[in-house]
């Protein structure tokens, strides 16, 4: 547990950034907020104008999640149905339906399109880094994965189930799920989602982390989580990607090398620059030794015993 | 009945089913609405599905192959099914919207259910619950590979796993639309049953690991949004591990003279005296008393650990032309093994030991604890300078330390024969010269008699990566990004081990104790000190270049590289260097069409000298999904991953591949080469003949072919780095009545290896004939 002078120092430092996140706002207050200088309510028509002329739409938009807005009473006209996503409406209306006197996402650009949906999507950590997620970078938007008014797959209104949404872009990862030793992700017991954000985060492949802020493998493979007295060193610093392929493998275990002995070897082997250690002589590769794990059991951390044994 | 049945009795259970299959028809005919339409019952609609079936499986060769690919056994199941239910005015008395949805129930290896019920301000609730069976037995994987096998033969990997992993996760949103809203979390995480790992103790023996592990993890968070398009967060998480796997030697395969048994471990290497030269003996057959072999072998390790973390997040893009996001955590984990015990009964010939017992430490308060505190920081920075350039900024940082410490007690014994008593220390049965046969029965290679152990080991890394990337809209069609990624990790990895040992007549001039004078009553006494420290800094340097190419909404193209130097590594084939390309194109003229490829190049290497590491993995893809109308679609795609490395190596054989240089006494180098060449292809058709009839082709192929460095003459084979696994499929759905559907559905698996699986394992090829025949019924 932190002790007490740590804790002080670290919450400390925090308050401190929270102030500054707080205050700088504050001072800026009145003189930036798009929503403040959002069009007046008269611009504003309301969902059951647009039901009119749009009755099949308005059908389907009334089972989704999106027709809650209809009861919002916070944000206005602009925050209520319809026009909650596409802007005000009258212009397009009195117009006779000009499909240029409003927002359409139909051929908008994917930043428009990802800026919209996340002025109210951005409540929590979930959606908090998606202007700098991968996705976002490589002009993947909201509507590439999620549609309002068509999706498949009523839960979250998405596009596809997973994991075929995913596949459809990633081609190679449906390749590695189909490999003979692989995770459970066409089989539905394991999705994309529950080992990446794909709205981005703070690590490297969009990664979660467990709560513990620790491998997100170590949610599932709890037992390998340790902390442990006898730390299997790369397990902790390079992930256990040094060793698996997460996805799939041809190899047993999802390992990166068909025999374990190379495996091993490969960083086990006296180096100059490494100060890993060698295998002692007497590990003769033409006998039992081969099979690394067959002693050393307790490959990714050990509580009792240096070289990992028991 | 087998698990692997043949299509035993097929034919009265296909009466069977098709009878219930009728009666169902007939009377959920009755009642049906319009299919997927749902119908309303006071404030709700009600929609939903379910798949009742039976599946036959007829498994032939390998079925323990069989079970760690696919597991899916015979019998009825509850195939899949949902349930919908929504609110007409989205004012429900309870709940707004309910859904529910489950799979595999009745005994397949992968099932789950997944709830979500809602009420428009008021919450949010989700309920998973997942369940796996994990079966897993690949022989080649922990296996001696016994050069002889006349009296030992290892058929199944002595690493079997048949454990079931039972997930639960449970989280509740209160006011998920208001300003303050607070969030609950629960997830319980639970893995038992049986399995085999094994232990060393003179000879290797598989042991039985009665697997127990169960992680109980609490959450409590509350988001703030006083602001506007600002929102702060506050999360506690305590997550509590309990680790109550424990270990025996449960297997006595051979009888000493008078019908003692004994275990005579899974190494035969006679040889090499695995057990010994000549084991077994005489009619009926006697094992040798002499010989390695396990009397019993037993240990329990209750570990408890602890995770409270803190968390507090910050989003705000409150400035129109700034988005910002940071987190900070600090996390202190705390574990505990509150009680350690180890006895072996037996004989390790090489130090005769005949007994140990590994406990606690007098004076320790636990056999083992460690902690692991960690502090991260995380903040990502969008400043949107114009319309179309942006600058973004992620800053991690990143500090873990893991001190542990272990204090335990051994106590061994000594005899010459597993039939010998062992001797205890005392003076006057054991008199110098110390020659006594009531002495200890030491060789010069018995370990202390008395081992007090007190070893420290510290973990830590200190990383700090800050990525900065400009990101620039050339035009609606067109956009690039530049960046740089700088990396700086400081990782330490100490221990220092303490032994206090006691080493008893006879011989107690042995291993540390030689040249030490003896204490009075004939024992040597002396404390050793070992330690190291492996501070390891790196630096690295990463380019980042990309663009976005648009020429049309339905036509996407990606490029992304990133070029990194470091200067250390922490790892042997960890890159210094690496080059990644990265392409993607997505083509979607159509809603009903999809067309997509992907190129994906890593090339990387640690030049270093004396480990001159190289690699690579260069992947090409595409896939098409079409649907144009509801009687015809198809999907097919094709995927080549092409997996290189070659690394130098030092290692003992006394059999080696010829050619090979000398790395130091005893010691050849070699080059370990792995190329492994997966070409993936799957089709799938699917036609709608007529209006009530749906019918599907499907076929899948994995073909890999590759070569690695065979250190190990007995290995024989190239396993899993040359097969052909075959997935054909095919199905056919008629559409009995209004929402009643009858499936039939065939799978076929087949996997071939392409090298000779050897004399010494079973080979791993199966084949599996799945059919599977069941009523759905959507409403």
């Amino acid at each position: 547990m932190m002790t007490t002078t740590n804790r002080v120092t670290w919450w400390g430092g925090v308050s401190a950034l929270l102030a500054c996140l707080l205050l700088l706002p504050s001072a800026a207050a009145g003189r930036n907020s798009e929503q403040q200088s959002a069009e007046p309510d008269a611009q504003y028509v309301g969902a059951e104008t647009c039901k009119a002329c749009h009755e099949e739409i308005y059908a389907g938009f009334e089972k989704t999640p999106h027709w809650k807005t209809t009861f919002d009473k916070r944000q206005g006209a602009a925050g209520h149905g319809c026009e909650s996503c596409h802007g005000p409406g009258a212009a397009h209306v009195n117009g006779g339906g000009d499909k240029s006197k409003i927002f359409t996402f139909k051929g908008a650009s994917n930043k428009e399109i990802s800026r919209r949906c996340l002025e109210c999507h951005t409540y929590g950590e979930e959606h908090a880094n998606f202007d700098r997620s991968q996705h976002n970078v490589n002009d993947v938007t909201c509507t590439s994965c999620h549609s309002p008014h068509h999706a498949k797959e009523a839960q979250y209104l998405l596009v596809d189930k997973q994991p075929q949404l995913c596949f459809s872009c990633h081609t190679e990862t449906r390749a590695d799920f189909s490999k003979p030793f692989r995770h459970r992700v066409n089989e539905g017991l394991v999705r994309c989602t529950d080992c990446h954000n794909q709205h981005g985060g703070f690590l490297t492949k969009q990664l979660r982390a467990t709560a513990a802020q620790d491998q997100v493998c170590f949610k599932c493979h709890v037992d390998k989580a340790g902390p442990f007295a006898f730390e299997h060193q790369p397990v902790k610093t390079e992930g256990c990607v040094s060793c698996h392929t997460p996805h799939g493998s041809t190899n047993p275990r999802l390992l990166k090398r068909s025999q374990m002995n190379l495996l091993c070897l490969e960083c086990h082997t006296l180096t100059v620059d490494s100060n890993v250690p060698a295998t002692p002589s007497f590990h003769n590769q033409s006998q039992k030794y081969q099979a690394c794990t067959m002693c050393h059991t307790q490959i990714h951390g050990s509580n009792f015993d240096q070289f990992l044994f028991k | 009945m087998t698990r692997h049945t043949a299509f035993r009795g097929f034919g009265s259970r296909l009466a069977l089913l098709g009878a219930v299959a009728l009666f169902a028809v007939a009377a959920l005919a009755q009642n049906s609405g319009k299919p997927g339409e749902g119908y309303e019952n006071g404030n709700y609609i009600y929609q939903g599905s379910f798949e009742f079936g039976y599946r036959f499986v007829d498994t032939k060769s390998a079925a323990n192959v069989y079970d760690t690919f696919v597991n899916q056994q015979q019998g009825p199941r509850l195939l899949e099914q949902t349930l919908s239910l929504r609110s007409r005015n989205h004012a429900g008395a309870l709940f707004d919207n309910l859904f529910f949805s489950s799979f595999g129930w009745g005994g397949d290896p992968d099932n789950a259910g997944r709830l979500r019920v809602s009420k428009n301000k008021w919450y949010n609730f989700n309920y998973n619950f997942r369940r796996d069976q994990n079966f897993w037995d690949f022989n080649l994987l922990a296996n001696p590979l016994n050069p002889t096998s006349t009296l030992v033969q290892v058929n199944n990997s002595p690493h079997l796993f048949n454990t079931k992993r039972r997930m639960y996760d449970a989280s509740l949103i209160i006011a998920p639309q208001s300003p303050v809203r607070l969030r609950l979390g629960y997830t319980r995480n639970r893995s038992e049953g049986p399995s085999l790992s094994s232990i060393h103790e003179g000879t290797d023996t598989a042991i039985f690991q009665n697997w127990s592990t169960t992680l109980d993890a609490y959450q409590i968070g509350v988001d703030v949004r006083l602001l506007p398009r600002t929102n702060i967060s506050y999360d506690q998480f305590l997550q509590y591990y309990k680790g109550d796997t424990s270990w025996q030697d449960n297997s006595f395969g051979f009888q000493l003279a008078g019908g003692i048994p004994v275990d005579a471990g899974i190494v035969e290497n006679l040889t090499a005296n695995q057990p010994c030269a000549a084991p077994v003996s005489g009619a009926p057959p006697t094992y040798n008393p002499a010989c390695n072999g396990i009397f019993g072998y037993q240990r329990t390790t209750p570990l408890r650990n602890s995770y409270p973390t803190e968390q507090l997040t910050v989003q705000s893009n409150y400035f129109r032309r700034l988005d910002i996001s940071a987190r900070v955590s600090y996390s202190g984990a705390d574990a505990k093994v509150s009680n350690f015990s180890e006895v072996f009964a037996g004989l390790a010939t090489r130090t005769r030991q005949r007994v140990s017992d590994v406990t606690v430490a007098n004076g320790a308060n636990f056999p083992a604890s460690s902690k692991r505190i960690v502090a991260n920081a995380d903040l990502g920075v969008t400043i949107r300078v114009t319309d179309k350039l942006r600058l973004i900024d992620t800053l991690r940082f990143s500090n873990f330390r893991i001190p542990g410490s272990s204090d335990l007690l051994s106590t061994s014994f000594f005899g010459a024969t597993l039939l010998s008593t062992p001797n205890v220390f005392d003076p006057a049965t054991c008199p110098p010269p110390f020659t006594a046969a009531t002495c200890p029965q030491h060789s010069s290679s018995s370990g202390a008699d008395i081992i007090t152990s007190h070893l420290f080991t510290f973990l830590r890394q200190r990383a700090l990566v800050n990525t900065i990337e400009a990101e620039y809209d050339f035009s609606h069609h067109f956009s690039g990004h530049l960046g740089f990624r700088y990396e700086n990790r400081d990782i330490n990895h100490d221990f220092e081990l303490v032994q206090d040992q006691t080493f008893f007549p006879s011989l107690p001039n042995r291993g540390a104790c030689a040249g030490i004078a003896l204490n009075p009553d004939g024992s040597c006494s002396v404390v050793t000190l070992d330690g190291e420290t492996n501070p390891i800094p790196i630096h690295g340097y990463s380019t980042l270049f990309g663009f976005t190419l648009r020429p049309a909404d339905s036509l996407r193209v990606n490029f992304d590289t990133e070029f990194y130097s470091g200067d250390n590594t922490s790892t042997r084939i960890t890159p210094r260097q690496s080059q990644h390309y990265k392409a993607r194109v997505s083509y979607r003229p159509e809603r009903w069409i999809n067309v997509s490829g992907s190129m994906n190049l890593l090339e990387a290497r640690n030049n270093v000298s004396d480990i001159l590491h190289k690699e690579h993995n260069r992947n090409f893809g595409f896939a098409v999904n079409a649907n144009p109308n509801e009687r015809f679609g198809f999907d097919l795609g094709y995927n080549y991953d092409n997996i290189f490395s070659t690394t130098n190596i030092c290692f003992v054989s006394s059999t080696p591949p010829p050619g090979l240089a000398s790395c130091g006494t005893t010691f050849l180098t070699g080059i370990s080469t792995y190329t492994n060449r997966v070409n993936y292809a799957y089709g799938a058709i699917m036609v709608k003949p007529i209006k009530r009839v749906t019918a599907s082709l499907g076929y899948d192929l994995v073909s890999t072919a590759g070569n690695t460095l065979i250190l190990t003459p007995t290995q024989g084979t190239l396993g899993p780095l040359a097969f052909n696994y075959h997935r054909p499929s095919a199905s056919v759905a008629f559409d009995l009545a209004r929402g009643v559907t009858f499936n039939t559905r065939w799978g076929y698996y087949g996997y071939n290896e392409k090298s000779d699986p050897g004399t010494l394992v079973p080979g791993r090829d199966f084949h599996s004939n799945q059919a599977t025949l069941s009523l759905r019924y959507a409403f």
